[in-house]
This record gives structure tokens, sequence and C-alpha cells, in this order.
């Protein structure tokens, strides 16, 4: 099964080509010599042999081991991961939201009332949600043909009348991804994301109510994550690594400039119009292709952006502060172990006026490169959220939703549904309409191409869940 | 025929486990390669990676797909192996003799290779060469990535768009320089 577009057909030939030239196993006949020295040395292997001397058609192959048929191809032990710049085109969702669950099951069937959008791609990736009460909100995406390219479209559903409705935004061309929204109110609300026609212009949207319409915005790249603390007070901030972010003050969006040391933003979260934090990430050299050399915190200060603590070989990807003194951070650590280099889960928690570096909080219940979403409802109420990827093999495939809810001392696993012949992307966004209820959206990818040998692939859909007074539920995957 | 086979190994048929290691031999032998840092250390894994299969088919049940549970044997395997193994330090003069040796090596390879790409490459992290080498030597979908390196399917699909876009962009930047020369 080809996974790739045909954009990627020469460089596709050219790796084959350069890995044939550089390994190749040894032949067939010779690898099961090689397995069938070791198993000699087991004790069903004694009897595994005996029959084979038996058998008349053992092949007298020369013995493998210590004959090594391959030349080295590329090291896999040069240095730390290196983190390219470009973030990935969000991607997400022909989609259909169902209604509202009002039991405890996952995808009931008793909720007929959703709307197909237009499929016009087979992912789903880094939906977004935000909801101003609980009879309204938004979700906003991406829908695209992994890996999409330029070949993106917007995607917009409402939760309005107890249930979501895939919309179709007029004037809005292909090529556009939506990467995050923010609800003032049902009337007043911004999305960001990336315009592949023009990825040096920043995509800001406004809703008054009525329509999405585009607004005028400083040119600092596609916007990856928005952060408003009211109707005339936002900061959107890019992935591109030109220092830069955007605020809307004055009723207009304008680039400001972040401190010279840090590479890019990750992460944002804002408390009112004075305060804020900044995750951030610092490369060496420069270069969109060198190795991490720091994740930094930077609050906003009299206005400004200024780095408050530095922590080596760490990238934080999500930010939640409960308050001005109290708030945690996620995201991996880079080691290096026998030369390979690892990343690690790893947890901020700001308390006491300080970041303090903590290891995974989770005990390893996160997948290595998930990429939790973290949101702090209070300093004893907060919620991480996250797929355990394939946890499971066979057919059909099932995949666990990860979520832990912090309770003041400890992150402990919450109860959590399964996501039925699915495999999970991630669960990329949350908003909480009070403590106790919430949607959350992610991507889910279906299971495709039957058969025992199959180890199969994908196509994306959006994935909806609800949290309801201590439950959460898989509304549709 | 799989299922056949599987069966029959099962019940200590070597034959029959010896034409399922045939089958799946090369698929091992590249995801191995792929994901082993040490490549001294394939042929040592591949062997035990098939012990572990021979040992495990006893478990191994029928209504799950074959190859996602052997290539996660191999991936349990290789991981172990990466745990034990401990790069040696070598004397000084030993470690002389190595750099020349791979020196030796690379003179070799470049004669052969695709100097381009391999410049290319050394641009990425371990993690994008390493899924490019699962995907483009092993021949693994992208599912089966994320399930030999405990990966999520999202994390593989972003590490390996950006290690392609990383590649083409460098080849264009280095076709472009040798055109302006």
């Amino acid at each position: 099964m080809n996974e790739l577009p045909h954009e990627y057909d020469d460089i596709a030939q050219r790796l084959r080509a350069h890995y044939d030239r550089t390994a190749q196993p040894p032949p067939s006949a010779q690898l099961w010599q090689s397995v069938a020295d070791e198993l000699r040395t087991e004790q069903r292997g004694t009897l595994f042999m005996e029959q084979q001397t038996r058998s008349p058609q053992t092949p007298q192959a020369a013995t493998y081991r210590g004959q090594p048929t391959t030349r080295r191809a590329t090291s896999f032990v040069t240095g730390t991961a290196s983190l390219a710049a470009v973030v990935l085109i969000a991607l997400l969702a022909h989609g259909i939201f169902a209604n509202r669950p009002g039991s405890a099951s996952t995808n009931p069937g008793n909720h007929p009332q959703s709307t197909p959008g237009a499929h016009v791609g087979n992912e789903i990736q880094n939906a977004k949600v935000s909801m101003d009460s609980a009879e309204d909100g938004w979700a906003v995406g991406t829908q695209c043909q992994w890996p999409c390219g330029q070949a993106i479209h917007p995607f917009f559903s409402h939760f309005t009348g107890g249930a979501w409705q895939a919309v179709t935004v007029t004037g809005l061309t292909d090529g556009i991804g939506l990467h995050d929204v923010h609800m003032v109110t049902a009337n007043d609300g911004w999305a960001v994301g990336y315009d592949a026609n023009a990825p040096a212009q920043s995509l800001v949207l406004h809703y008054d109510g009525t329509s999405w319409s585009r607004v005028a915005a400083d040119a600092i790249g596609g916007l990856n994550t928005l952060a408003m603390v009211s109707a005339t007070e936002g900061w959107a901030i890019t992935d591109s690594s030109n220092k830069r972010i955007l605020h809307y003050h004055h009723a207009q969006w304008k680039a400001e400039t972040l401190p010279a040391a840090i590479s890019w933003a990750e992460s944002i979260d804002i408390l009112s119009a004075t305060d804020g934090w900044l995750g951030a990430t610092s490369l060496d050299g420069g270069q969109g292709t060198g190795n991490v050399t720091a994740g930094m915190f930077l609050r906003l200060i009299n206005g400004q952006w200024r780095v408050q603590q530095t922590f080596p070989k760490a990238q934080i990807t999500s930010l939640s502060m409960s308050s001005a003194t109290d708030g945690w951070a996620t995201g991996e650590i880079d080691t290096v172990v026998n030369h390979n280099v690892t990343s690690k889960i790893a947890f901020w928690h700001y308390t006491e006026g300080r970041w303090v570096q903590l290891p995974d909080q989770t005990g390893g219940g996160l997948a290595d490169g998930a990429i939790a979403t973290l949101k702090m409802l209070s300093p004893t109420d907060g919620w991480l959220l996250s797929v355990k990827g394939l946890e499971h093999i066979g057919s059909p495939i099932a995949v666990p939703t990860v979520i832990y809810h912090y309770n003041g001392v400890t992150w402990e696993r919450a109860t959590s549904p399964t996501i039925p012949n699915r495999i999970a992307d991630d669960l990329s966004g949350v908003s909480f309409v009070t403590p106790d209820e919430a949607w959350a959206v992610g991507s889910a990818n279906v299971q495709e191409g039957a058969g025992s040998s199959c180890g199969c692939t994908s196509s994306g859909r959006l994935l909806i869940m609800h949290y309801l007074n201590g439950t959460w539920t898989v509304v549709q995957s | 025929m799989e299922n056949d086979l599987i069966q029959r190994a099962q019940q200590d048929d070597q034959q029959a486990f010896q034409q399922l290691v045939e089958l799946y031999g090369q698929l091992v032998w590249r995801t191995a390669y792929a994901l082993l840092a040490d490549r001294s250390q394939v042929e040592d894994a591949v062997q035990e990676a098939w012990l572990d299969v021979w040992r495990g088919l006893k478990n191994y049940q029928h209504t799950r797909p074959f190859r996602p549970w052997l290539l996660t044997t191999v991936a349990n395997r290789c991981r172990k192996v990466m745990r034990k193994h401990v790069v040696p330090q070598l004397p000084l003069e030993n470690g002389a003799m190595l750099a020349d040796a791979y020196d030796a090596e690379a003179h070799v390879l470049r004669q052969e290779a695709d100097v381009e790409l391999l410049t290319a490459l050394a641009i990425l992290s371990p993690e994008q060469r390493r899924i490019l080498e699962l995907h483009f030597f092993a021949g693994l979908v992208l599912s089966e990535i994320a399930l030999v390196t405990d990966t999520l399917l999202g994390t593989v699909k972003s590490r390996l768009q950006r290690a392609l876009d990383a590649l083409r962009m460098h080849l264009r930047q280095t076709a472009f320089a040798e055109e302006t020369l």
C-alpha cells in the first residue's frame, strides 16, 4: 500500500535505491541456518534439531554468524535528536459531530443528529475545540490527504442545539488549515491557522455570531496556538522560527518581538492583559534542524516577554496556569543513552514563584512522543489527555485514551474509554464549560486492509469525547 | 497458507517454522537493522528474535494478525539488545584503527552511493532516519513503525513528513548550488 502521495515518488525511489546499495539481508537459507544454530542450544531446540537432522530438506548453508554482509549506511549515533522548525501542517477532519451523550457508552447509536462534512481528505489531526457555554461551541481543524502538503482545507463544526454540525464556510480558499479556536462569547470568536497559498502570512479569522471572515494581521507565518483573554486582548504564536508573536490589542493583530535567545514559542497561556506565560524552544546555531538546547519559560511582564527560567534539552509543548501562582507544563527531555537519543516525558510545576522540573508524573502512562493536552482548572483540579498508541495488537484494534487527573497532590489515571476499531493519534484539544463538563477532540485512524498478515494503515476521522459529571465518553471516533 | 504454517510450527513442525523464517526473514532482518543503533548487533538480535518467536508461538493466538505480533517480538528483542549493549571505551590506538576502518568503508560508500542523499540524510535526527529506514528499507507501513518504535502514529507521520521535506529541500538546494557554479 502506498502511503505517500506521488510528489514524494522521486525521493522515495532514491531512498530505496540507497538502502539497497548499502545494506542487504543475507539469503533466506543463510538466515535459516543461523536461526537453526541458535535453536540447537535450546532444550526444545535440541529436539527440534534432532528432527531437523532427520529431515532430508535441511539446507546446508554456510553459518551466518560472523559473516557480516552489511555495510554501514548512516550512523544512528550522532548527537541529540534534532527537531525541525517546520511544524506539520495541521490536519483534520472530514467529520461528523454527533449529539451530546447521555450515557457512559462509546459511540452511542442513539444520537443521530449529525451532519457529514464534505469528504476532501483522509486525515484528521490537531483538532481544537472551544466552548463558550454548555450550549454553544466550535471545533476547527484541517482536512487533508496525508501528508497534506498544499492540499489542505479548513474544517469547522458548530455545537448548537445539542448537536455538532459541520459547517461550510464560504470565501475561504483551499490551502487553508485551522490550528486553534477560542470563543470569547457565542457571537465573538477567533480562529488561527496556516495558508499554504501564502505561508509567510498569518491566518486569523473572526466570528461575529453569523459568519467567519479573515481579518488583517501582521505576517509572522502560520499560527499554531491562540490565547484570548478577553474580547479586546489576545495572543497567537507561530511555529516559524522568526522570534515573533502576534498580539491582539486596540482591535489590531500586531507582531511583537520575542527575546533573541529563543527560536520559537511552543505553548502559551494568558491569565490577564498583563500576565501570561510562554513555553519556548531554543536551538543551537539558530538552525531549523539543529539540536534542541533548551526549553524556556517566558513571562509577560510590563507588556514584554522575558525569559524567566531555562531547562536544558527540554521542549515545553503544553502549558496551563490555574492562577498567577500555580501552573503546570508538560513536554519532553532529550536524553542520550549509548549514543541513542530518546525523548522522555517531563513535567514542570510552577509553585512558590518558580518552575520545578519533575519526571513523568504518569509513571510511563503516556506514550513516547505523545502530545498531551493539558488544562488546569485550579491548583487542585487539572487534566491531561492523551492516547496510548498501539497498545493492543490484534484485530480489531482498540486503543485506550489516556486521561490523568490532578487532585492537588498527584496525577492519577482517570477512567477513560477505549476507542473501538481505531488507532488513535491524539487528543489535541479540550475545552471545559465547567469543572464538571468538557469536550475533547482529536483524531482516530481507521484500520484498513483486513487480513491476518496485515500491518495495515489508516485513514483518519475526528474523535470527539465528552466529559460530564465524572465520566468521559467517546461520542464519535 | 500462513495460518497453516503457524499452526504446524506451534506443533513443533520444524519445516513449517523454517518456511516461516524464510517467508519473514527479510522483514525481520531489515527491521532489526533499522532499529539497532549498533549494526554489529543485528545478526545476534535477529537470531535471538527468531528464538523468541519459536518460544512465543505456543502462546500465539490465531485471532491476532501474525505480522504485527512478529514485529513486536523483533522490536522487544532489539530493545533488550540495546539495553545490554555498552559501547566499549577503546584505547586511543584502537580508536584510531577503528576510525581508519570507518574511513575506508566510507570511502567505498562514497564511490558507490548517492552522495547528495547521504549528505542530506546526515542533517536528519536519528529518529527521522530510523523511520525512513523502517519505511523505505524494511517496508513497514506507518502503523507498524508506530508499533515497533512504541510511538504514536501521529508522531511517526510527522517525523516521516518532516524527514522527507527536509531531504527534498536539502537536495533542491544542492542541485541549485551545483547549477549556479
